[in-house]
């Protein structure tokens, strides 16, 4: 049952270089899914789950803009609003976006590497159940005698000590949270020792595709930031019940650093994989190589560094940071970020563009997140930073970045690789709709939050009064957020109809260019049943190439 | 040769540089101890990366009741209970831990069997 291998070759050959001697039948029945250790089946459950929580933090996020569509509204509580606000960040940075990026990874680096399986497969397994886990437990507060968490997804300390947030939901929050980053850390683990120790022959480290390269990015700061956030939200537990931690003049500031120190990062955690994706894209639907390669890696790999230094840029306004050395951090990102947008539209210059879904919403994503950079040069400045500080800005700000920017990558990767997943393909015209109102949606919501917050509306309160047409901005991001949910809608009729009525993909549909091409579509248990010569980043653009 | 490691140096060294700047700049101890933490943690990442070398690819062909794992499930359980067991009570932490020896043991049964199969 072993595969031959033989040595890579350095001259064009038309032949496999491994294969496998035989296939086998895949594991049957719902047990076979939620005891999987198949990289693959892992990932779609992420991949599933995930969305599942985005759908809950999407309502919540709905019933949040109902409320604030006009000034004096009494739809919700206060309570309920603070909850809401919480949960719905906690959902999207805990349970959506970190396991969704990670998610891909699980599913595609083995694939794009020509490994056959995941490192620790057991362990990917263990994370896959910790996230779960996680959000139930975290939304479970909803069920107790005080509410869930009203302290913000950032539980600053004081707010979310005992005094000020009674009752078992803020525990829960804290249990919650502290499995799902455990989980998001184990997979992690796993993608990374996979890229270590797993690579096919041929497959050097400046010979991986750039999603792969995004992921080396994407856990080393997973792995080097989180256990920030474990022992901050361990010292909120101790703190809450037994006290003395966060106490004193210093405490609340001390909470922040840690808290930052993974809140920050997280942010390119959820950023440094969907650009990878959008560079796949953009590449195969330019029908050329991505330009740049190089520099992109060492773009990438500074990134992650810079971006693990900026945290303190959160804390300008507690007077107690070191503002010079922050500030020039996190102005100095935008070097590398302008580095990945050069080569970005490198790639693209003198291609033969095919707009389709997955490129349209990848250059969404080019543009949007661009709004979102720009605007975190004003955060990212001490005197400007002061005034917007904990306004609508700042949520405009982020929601430009995280979703505007990282929900635009991961669509255009769902529209990428779901031939290769499902072997079917998704409906185009469904896709370029879906594309519309995301794009109409997402500037209607998030724009209007920007002039809103500049005017000095603060965040995190349940009502307003109509001042500066703040009735006016604050109903556009309603209309948007409806727009949003219809695209959302359009989006979920499209893989209820392509399932309905499939349409087969064949194994490589879009010509792409890295391996996960090569292979099956869905792609068998093991992977691969053979393995083409690697000699470059784009291996089968090669054999095209040569095939010319 | 794997030189995984090179790049994953190669970070480790600029993350140590900035927390290194930030020593420097800071007046306080706090930031840029959990900075240079991080790029401890980075430094390990590089050194497990220099240490064990890639393995030989083999496209897997195995019976498929070894790409289950019920024991890593129970794991996971028992790492949630162990959690919530400061929350709801003593009870639930014993409970954890037993399920979690029951998970090791299985998870150890199930290592040894795939590699008798290997």
């Amino acid at each position: 049952m072993a595969a031959t291998v033989s040595a890579p070759s350095t001259t064009a050959s038309p032949v496999p270089q491994i294969t496998a001697r035989e296939a086998r039948r895949e594991p049957t029945g719902w047990t076979s899914w939620v005891t999987t250790t198949d990289h693959k089946r892992i990932g779609i459950m992420y991949l599933v789950l995930t969305f599942v929580f985005f759908l809950l933090g999407g309502t919540e996020a709905l019933m949040m803009r109902l409320q604030l569509s006009q000034a004096d509204n009494t739809l919700l509580t206060p309570q309920t609003y603070n909850e809401l606000f919480t949960m719905h960040g906690s959902g999207m940075f805990f349970l959506v976006m970190a396991p969704l990026a990670l998610a891909l990874g699980v599913y595609f680096v083995p694939l794009q590497i020509g490994a056959s399986d995941i490192a620790f497969p057991r362990l990917a397994l263990i994370g896959d159940w910790l996230i779960p886990l996680g959000g139930a437990t975290m939304f479970s507060g909803f069920l107790t005698d005080h509410g869930a968490a009203k302290a913000g997804w950032t539980a600053f300390a004081p707010l979310s000590e005992i005094d000020r947030s009674p009752g078992y939901g803020m525990d829960l929050w804290i249990f919650g949270a502290l499995l799902a980053t455990a989980g998001v850390m184990l997979l992690a683990i796993c993608v990374l020792a996979t890229i270590i120790r797993l690579r096919a022959p041929g497959m050097t480290m400046l010979r991986l595709p750039v999603f792969t390269w995004s992921m080396v990015a994407t856990c080393l700061l997973v792995i080097a930031s989180f256990p920030a956030l474990i022992a901050a939200l361990s010292l909120l537990f101790v703190d809450r019940h037994f006290s003395g931690v966060y106490e004193g003049a210093s405490g609340p500031v001390m909470y922040q650093h840690l808290f930052w120190f993974y809140g920050h990062p997280v942010v390119y955690v959820i950023f440094f994989p969907f650009i990878g994706a959008v560079a796949e894209v953009v590449a195969v639907f330019s029908r050329r190589r991505f330009f740049g390669y190089h520099a992109l890696v060492l773009s990438l790999l500074a990134f992650a560094a810079l971006s693990m230094s900026v945290w303190a840029h959160h804390m300008f306004a507690t007077g107690q940071v070191t503002n010079q050395y922050f500030s020039l951090t996190s102005t100095i990102l935008l070097v590398p970020a302008g580095v990945e947008y050069f080569d970005l539209i490198g790639t693209m210059i003198g291609g033969s563009i095919l707009l389709s879904s997955a490129m349209l919403f990848a250059v969404g994503f080019i543009l949007l997140f661009l709004i979102g950079g720009l605007t975190g040069i004003i955060v990212a400045s001490p005197p400007l930073d002061y005034h917007v500080h904990d306004t609508f800005f700042v949520v405009g700000h982020f929601h430009y970045t995280i979703f505007a920017g990282s929900l635009f990558g991961f669509f255009a990767a769902v529209y990428y690789w779901y031939p290769k997943v499902t072997g079917r393909v998704l409906r185009e015209g469904l896709g370029k709709v879906h594309f519309a109102l995301y794009l109409v949606g997402a500037n209607l919501t998030f724009f209007p939050m920007l002039v809103s917050g500049f005017e000095g509306m603060p965040r995190r309160v349940a009502d307003y009064k109509n001042i500066h047409d703040l009735s006016l901005m604050n109903m556009l991001s309603t209309i948007g957020a409806f727009t949003i949910a219809l695209g959302t809608l359009v989006f979920l009729w499209n893989l209820w109809i392509s399932g309905r009525r499939p349409v087969r993909a064949g194994d490589d549909p879009w010509e792409g260019h890295t391996l996960e091409w090569w292979t099956t579509s869905p792609p068998p248990p093991h992977n691969f049943d053979s393995l083409p010569p690697v000699r470059s980043y784009s291996p089968l653009y090669d054999r095209r190439l040569e095939k010319t | 040769m794997n030189r995984a490691f090179v790049p994953l140096l190669v970070w480790a060294t600029l993350l140590t540089v900035l927390a290194a700047v930030l020593w420097v700049w800071s007046s306080d101890h706090l930031p840029p101890a959990i900075f240079s933490a991080a790029a401890g943690v980075a430094w390990l990442v590089g050194l497990y990366a220099l240490l064990r070398p890639g393995r030989r690819l083999r496209l897997r062909v195995r019976p498929p009741e070894l790409d289950l794992s019920f024991s890593s499930v129970l794991v996971a359980l028992a790492v949630a209970m162990l959690v919530l067991g400061a929350l709801v009570g003593e009870w639930l932490i014993l409970i954890g831990a037993g399920v979690l020896v029951a998970g090791l043991i299985g998870v150890a049964r199930e290592l040894r069997a795939e590699r008798r199969y290997r």
